[in-house]
């Protein structure tokens, strides 16, 4: 018997600017103990149908169509009926932890609380199951969870915890709205393992949105594909990732770098233009103004979701030459790697040598109860030749944004010194001059926030050629014109407001400022994490295109390993401060890592069959960086701890070979014979 | 590679502020409760131009023998306790009553406004020292405080003026630093810094443009709070001196009278009642033009 039964929905907003037809004429089916998951990116109407399953909709909202949930329609079903159904026969499991726990209330009281309102029951045999049901999402430790406060939780408990609330009253059907995209790789690829074991356990059906085709790819059963507010695509997992139909889903597949380097794989696909406005809708296919195959007779019908194969289904005309001709797309021109150093006498762009940056946190009144060190960066070393590019990774909290504010002089450096070329860049921006501010510039990770919402573009880049007397006044506009071209922009966008533009034409803004000053070195703080994964991979490949013809050097910082993998040269993985492996990138991505490496690498959801590397898994999460372990910082998470030595002493750095060091205790021999087992263990 | 798409889209709108201005003017006139509000403070401001050219009477003309009188075809609103009419009195009283408290405000935005940006931008030390001054200010009873201030300097328009423009201040230095606080951190400003811009640049061209429109809708309730304390240093006999006809100072001397003319002190607490709800309902009707702009 199917669980849940979508019939022809459609869901439109209704509002002074219009209606926004979220989502049209939307059909899809879940089974019992199936695990269904909604793929698309942003806008294109993936939260809409989670909220229309649980008619948390606004007031002024369209609706109609069916969505049939055991004998009852949920599109119409009065209050007192949805009532009895959420909570209890479907539950919901929302992005951000934090925001769906009450921070007020103790978890026991947030968890007994529901059994309380949905059965009735109290006191003992309540907390008896809440504790039973926190062990079954593998929760160390459940008594003394309970009486903790959400706040005190960490995001990967905080985020079992809910998934714990969901499940309590043992739901016919779970949806979860991108339950993990709030996560660091490594807790994510812990929440992962814990849904995907609780699956089968609890045989329950779960409708998995996200916009992150890895995630998808290691949890689902069936997949469906959105955009601009119709399913497009659905097919069985494997199908959908190895076979896929439509020109949009082989977009979305091949816009995400895989493991691998920029100099070996080229330009990265991307698809051109962007989700249309869902007010202003085009006739026929909506894809079809991005579309690589589209003809004319694309935008006079519009296509129908059509059977392609057993349980395949397409919305696409041509869907016979797409996956007769894959290679019709255009493929892009592979970049000419950019220049690399033989020699290693060549002067560094940059040297950061010892760098330490402490905050000190005040607290009680005015901080004169008394005061606390956080070591953010503690004893931080690396150096960058011109036009290179240094990727930064590590989990969040590990102070990798803070090493670029320093370098910026953003933040002030406690300790250690910065070299740019010649000159000392240890002290802040106001004691520097402009000549050595002009030869650094930022891109910032937030495309909201990076632009003033009130400068129109052309004020934005005006700014920086001003403020470093690039040309002189009256050629401004041209000048300006000209960098826009480089962002592939052009002039119409000069009057336009931050509000006018999508996410990937601010950031192609925010970057064109940054190269505006001609700069010899930029910093990225994750340029494209705030983006879509058709719109990231258009922003690389515009950045590292910018990179080798204005010959600038590039500090790359994510979370994203395949991300820096595919751009940087040399790699920096930071933990709590520290740097525990850097090199040149293809070294770092290879046995032998540091067993902090291995767990990141192995935490990557990955697309395709059989790319799944090897489960390392680390427990808990970050440790205070006001409170850092002793000894090795990793020691209190790491899988391969091999004893005493890693609490007491600081590891000292081993050289691989070719500037390749990884900071600890494990000979490098018997890291390498671990690794290349584990791996060769999991391939098979 | 992104490409511009040619097909409509949010349409393109000219950035100079007064575009930003007309543009705001057209949201606001969209929403029934600014346009109710925009209506009377319209009438108010009419009748603040025309108020003198058209009252039946003058000011301070006495009709013999009409003392308290309640409203009748002669006199509209009825007569005060010398004989004037409280019509023609109420007329020509409304140019001081919308322009002082405007003054005032504009004042209080100007002093708040400045200190708030540079206290929330410099932070520290500097920001302590304001924020515990604005405390102390904030502190006092505001009646006690523009006691104190017309006491030191007198009473007289202009002082009336500067004492509710003081007696602002501190919450819009609070409310300014507040927003700055936020956009300092953003990035844009920190875009800003890697530039070398000047601390004024920044103040003035990347920070305040932001935080405009919250201080201008603060700055509509706050005329409206300023027409209150204006009716309130009046009915304590310290606002505009006499024989200046002051709302306040009207319903003052009326409540004498209550029992006989109810009518007496009734008008002019009308008159401030609708005043203050026009600037309220237009800041709420601004305040969602702002968030829609």
């Amino acid at each position: 018997m199917t669980v849940l039964d979508i019939r022809h929905l459609n869901v439109s907003y209704v509002s002074s600017r219009g209606i926004a037809q979220a989502v049209r004429d939307l059909s899809l089916t879940i089974q019992p103990s199936e695990t269904y998951g909604l793929v698309g990116e942003s806008g294109c109407g993936k939260s809409t149908v989670a909220l229309a399953i649980m008619r948390y909709l606004p007031r002024r909202t369209r609706l109609d169509g069916q969505i049939l949930f055991q004998d009852a329609d949920i599109a119409t079903a009065p209050p007192a009926v949805l009532g009895q159904l959420r909570g209890n026969r479907i539950a919901m499991v929302y992005q951000d932890p934090q925001s769906s726990l009450n921070p007020v209330l103790t978890i026991e009281k947030q968890l007994v609380e529901v059994i309380t309102a949905h059965e009735g029951a109290t006191g003992e045999d309540a907390r008896r199951r809440v504790i039973e049901m926190l062990e079954q999402v593998r929760m160390p430790d459940p008594a003394y969870v309970l009486q903790r406060y959400p706040h005190q939780l960490s995001g990967g408990m905080q985020q079992r915890v809910v998934i714990a609330m969901a499940l309590l009253l043992r739901p016919d059907l779970v949806v979860m709205d991108e339950p993990t995209t709030g996560l660091d790789v490594t807790i994510e690829a812990g929440v992962l393992d814990l849904l995907n074991d609780l699956r089968r356990e609890f045989k329950m059906a779960i409708l998995f949105i996200s916009h992150n085709l890895g995630v998808i790819a290691r949890i689902c059963d069936r997949v469906g594909v959105m955009y601009a507010g119709e399913l497009i695509e659905e097919a069985p997992v494997r199908q959908l990732f190895d076979r896929p139909h439509h020109p949009y889903t082989t977009g979305l597949l091949r816009c995400v770098p895989q493991a691998v380097s920029r100099h070996t794989s080229g330009a990265l696909y991307s698809i051109p233009g962007r989700v249309p406005p869902l007010t202003a809708l085009p006739r026929g296919c909506t894809f079809a103004a991005r579309c690589a195959f589209a003809e004319p007779g694309c935008t006079q019908g519009a296509p129908q979701l059509e059977s392609v194969a057993a349980g395949h289904a397409a919305r696409c005309f041509r869907w016979r030459t797409v996956i007769e001709q894959p290679a019709a797309a255009p493929v892009p021109q592979p970049p000419s790697t950019p220049a690399k150093s033989g020699t290693s006498n060549r002067q560094a762009l940059l040297t950061v040598s010892n760098l330490k940056v402490y905050f000190t946190q005040l607290m009680g009144l005015l901080g004169l109860a008394r005061s606390r060190r956080i070591r953010v960066i503690d004893d931080v070393s690396f150096s960058l030749e011109p036009q290179r590019t240094l990727g930064i990774v590590g989990e969040s909290g590990c102070g990798k944004s803070t090493i670029a504010g320093a370098v910026a002089g953003l933040k002030p450096v406690t300790s250690g010194r910065i070299d740019f070329g010649d000159s000392d860049f240890t002290r802040p921006i106001a004691r520097r001059s402009r000549a050595a501010l002009r030869q650094m510039q930022m891109v910032f990770q937030n495309s909201d926030s990076s632009l003033n919402p009130r400068h129109t573009v052309e004020k934005t880049l005006r700014r920086p050629l001003r403020c470093f007397n690039i040309v002189p006044r009256g050629h401004e506009r041209a000048h300006i014109i000209g960098l826009l071209k480089a962002v592939n922009l052009d002039e119409t966008y000069l009057d336009r407001r931050p509000r006018q533009l999508s996410g990937g034409e601010k950031q192609r803004v925010a970057i064109a400022r940054a190269f505006a000053g001609e700069p010899q070195l930029i910093l990225c703080d994750e340029p494209i994490s705030s983006l879509d994964v058709s719109v990231q991979a258009a922003v690389l490949n515009l950045l590292q295109q910018l990179q080798r013809e204005r010959r600038v050097a590039l500090m790359f910082i994510a979370h994203d390993l395949n991300v820096v993998r595919y751009l940087s040269d040399e790699v920096a993985v930071i933990y709590l401060g520290k740097i525990c492996e850097i090199g040149p990138a293809e070294a770092i991505f290879q046995p032998p890592y540091h067993p902090y490496t291995e767990a990141l690498v192995s935490a990557i959801p990955a697309i395709h069959a059989g790319a799944q590397p090897h489960a390392i898994r680390l427990e808990g999460s970050v440790p205070s960086p006001a409170n850092p372990p002793s000894g090795c910082r990793f020691h209190t998470r790491c899988p391969r701890k091999i004893g005493s030595v890693c609490e007491q002493q600081e590891p000292l750095g081993q050289d691989v070979g070719d500037d390749h060091i990884i900071y600890c205790h494990i000979p490098l021999s018997e890291l390498r014979a671990l690794q290349t087992q584990t791996e060769a263990q999991h391939t098979q | 590679m992104e490409t511009p798409l040619d097909q409509p889209r949010l349409a393109v709108s000219s950035p100079s502020p007064a575009a930003r201005f007309l543009r705001i003017l057209r949201l606001l006139t969209k929403n029934p409760i600014a346009l109710v509000g925009a209506l009377i403070l319209a009438m108010w401001i009419v009748l603040a131009i025309l108020g003198p050219a058209i009252a039946p009477y003058g000011i301070n003309e006495i009709t013999a023998g009409a003392v308290w009188k309640p409203p009748s075809a002669e006199h509209l609103m009825g007569t005060d306790q010398l004989g004037r009419d409280i019509f023609s009195r109420l007329l020509v009283g409304t140019r001081q009553m919308v322009i002082l408290p405007t003054l005032s405000v504009a004042l209080a935005i100007l002093l708040g406004t400045t200190i708030g940006l540079l206290s929330g931008y410099r932070g520290g030390w500097v920001d302590e020292i304001v924020m515990r001054v604005m405390d102390v200010m904030m502190a006092f009873p505001v009646l006690m405080l523009y006691l104190m201030i017309i006491v030191a300097i007198g009473a007289s328009a202009m002082n009336v003026v500067l004492a509710l423009g003081i007696g602002a201040t501190p919450a819009v230095s609070r409310l300014v630093r507040g927003l700055v606080l936020d956009l300092r951190n953003r990035e844009f400003v920190a875009a800003a810094r890697m530039r070398g811009e000047s601390t004024a640049y920044i103040l003035f061209q990347e920070i305040l443009p932001n935080a405009l429109g919250p201080i201008l809708v603060d700055g509509l309730v706050r005329i409206g709070y300023a027409c209150f304390s204006m009716g309130a240093l009046g009915f304590l006999g310290l606002g505009v001196p006499p024989p200046n006809p002051d709302w306040g100072q009207m319903v003052s001397q009326a409540r004498n009278a209550l029992i006989i003319t109810p009518s007496a002190p009734l008008f002019p607490a009308l008159a401030i009642a609708s005043l203050v709800v026009s600037f309220n309902l237009l800041a709420d009707g601004l305040s969602e033009a702002v968030k829609a702009d």
